[in-house]
């Protein structure tokens, strides 16, 4: 360590900082490790008479970018104190990135703060011949990555076409080997799920937001865009497809290409109404392209200004159509809706299902309710303890009150608990009495409802194909099986009469 | 508590006088109970609007 350059080096380098890096695969390697650069680094610095000011050691961080947390801080630091750093210290030109730009960039930045890099394993002199092997060494650097990455690349390719699923399961599947090699078997518990999916779907169940209500009562909890991928996965026919390449899997399928295909034609069917129910999210206009005119132009919504004022419109995309007020357009569908209620062939499974899924919301309270039960218990037997102790002078009568004081207060406390939770439990009678009010007045509470996208997701539930506007009247051609037109009185007199 | 299982079954046995398929017997039951969970969370919205009022 004591040559020529480093004899130069002494002469206008006195304060380093040190820069250490390993990424997670190269903690194992043991002449890049963090202890081995630190220990290169000290023993160069006192062979040469160097100060090490402070040692920025980065771990598990990749140099094929600089968006590295304690390199950005050894700039900063730099930048605050260049004034009393020289130099900065590094184990190989590696450890500060593995990008030629990177590289230059920040060495261009420590430079222009007057601040040298220093390379302990690679010596290069501040002269064209110099510079032109760092350069170099920088990329190497690259070279060696692009290389790795490559070989990764390929490695991967190679799996694929081997039927080997190298990355992480998908839900319905967990890492393992097949044949002595890594891929992935079949996750008994969730994989009868994942064709349960398929089963329903090709089955005609293409509302993907009931069905994931219906999977989550069955026991599997996904979210809306993990079902949105689970249905669309052909690996779960068995086809890996990825880095370009296409390949079977030697893997265990969990469904068939054709129960696969099958599912794809029902959601191909929907999913373009999907797109349009999800397009028409929109706070101000819940109506947009869910109603459609005789020629199916979808109606649109928009603000216009005038008279100092903003005003809400709907109209229809074709041209020469007409604008409607968006309280008008709102208040004669509010009022359509109206016109529906509840189908009372369903009312007693509606019942059975909203107490069922109430109960199952409030399912721990019973078990709570036993646990504070319990505790009064207790407390009640301890009151009668502190009552006998003060008659036999064990407790003295003014410590008695306190003690009892306590005790009540902390009883009220339970009881209390426990009237709360009656209370919610009871509470089964007030939703069923509450939802059918709902279903008789589906337009005003529709109208109340201020979540778009439940508003929406009413819209579609009740009304599958959207509903139709004509001559200022609505129809629709698919209602919700469960709901049906009220019987107007008229209607009730004809058929009495 | 009542187990999803047991609902199933429950909701089911009325739908036997309907005449469905197993499809559309599925189909029914995700329904209602997607119509159920969507009241019961309106109701419950209606009750923290009265307890804001408050």
């Amino acid at each position: 360590m004591s040559s020529k350059r480093a004899k130069k080096v002494n002469k206008e380098i006195r304060n380093v900082v040190c820069y250490l890096r390993v990424s997670t695969k190269e903690q194992v390697v043991e002449g890049n490790s963090l202890v081995v650069q630190n220990n290169i680094c000290k023993e160069y610095a006192k062979d040469n008479g160097l100060n090490i000011v402070k040692v920025f050691t980065e771990e598990g961080e990749s140099a094929k970018t600089a968006d590295r947390t304690k390199l950005k801080e050894m700039m900063l630091f730099c930048k605050a104190h260049f004034r009393e750093i020289d130099g900065l210290l590094i184990y190989k030109v590696d450890r500060l990135s593995r990008d030629v730009t990177d590289y230059l960039t920040l060495k261009g930045s420590l430079h222009a703060l007057g601040i040298k890099v220093i390379s302990i394993s690679e010596k290069f002199e501040d002269t064209p011949a110099g510079r032109f092997t760092e350069t170099v060494l920088a990329g190497q650097a690259q070279f060696d990555n692009d290389i790795r990455t490559e070989r990764s690349v390929n490695g991967m390719r190679t799996a694929i076409m081997e039927g080997r699923y190298v990355w992480r399961a998908p839900k319905g599947y967990k890492n393992g080997k097949v044949n002595g090699k890594s891929n992935i078997v079949i996750d008994e518990v969730n994989a009868k799920y994942i064709k349960r999916i398929f089963e329903l779907v090709s089955g005609g169940f293409s509302n993907l937001e009931e069905l994931r209500y219906l999977m989550k009562n069955e026991g599997f909890n996904v979210s809306r865009s993990e079902l949105h991928r689970i249905v669309r996965r052909k690996l779960y026919y068995g086809l890996i497809e990825n880095l370009d390449v296409e390949s079977m899997g030697v893997f265990e399928p969990i469904i068939s290409e054709d129960l696969f295909n099958r599912a794809q034609d029902v959601l191909d069917g929907k999913d373009k109404k999907s797109e349009r129910k999800y397009a028409s999210l929109n706070t101000d206009f819940p109506l947009r392209k869910f109603i459609f005119n005789e020629k199916k132009e979808k109606v649109t919504g928009g603000w216009s200004k005038g008279n100092g004022g903003r005003y809400g419109y709907y109209r229809f995309n074709g041209k020469g159509s007409k604008s409607v007020k968006k309280e008008v357009f709102e208040n004669n569908f509010k009022e359509y809706l109206n016109t529906f209620s509840l189908n009372y062939q369903f009312a007693e499974m509606l019942e059975i299902a909203l107490r069922a899924n109430w109960e199952a919301r409030n399912g721990g309270i019973g078990k709570d309710r036993g646990i504070i039960l319990r505790k009064i218990a207790e407390l009640e037997n301890e009151r009668k303890e502190i009552v006998k102790k003060n008659l036999k002078g064990v407790i003295p009568d003014d410590l008695v009150r306190s003690c009892l004081d306590d005790n009540e207060s902390a009883i009220k406390d339970l009881r209390m608990k426990i009237f709360e939770m009656e209370e919610v439990q009871n509470y089964d009678d007030e939703i069923v009495s509450q939802s059918f009010k709902i279903l008789s007045n589906l337009g005003n509470e529709w109208e109340e409802i201020e979540d778009v996208e439940r508003k929406t997701s009413l819209q579609w539930f009740l009304f599958p194909q959207g509903v139709y506007y004509e001559d200022n009247k609505f129809r629709t051609n698919e209602l919700s099986r469960l709901i049906n037109k009220k019987e107007t009185p008229e209607l009730q007199e004809s058929r009495n009469g | 508590m009542i187990e999803n299982q047991e609902l199933k079954e429950k909701l089911k046995k009325y739908l036997e006088r309907f005449n469905l398929t197993k499809e559309e017997e599925d189909k029914l039951v995700a329904t209602i109970n997607y119509l159920s969970n969507f009241l019961i969370e309106e109701c419950l919205q209606k009750e923290q609007k009265k307890l804001i009022r408050k």
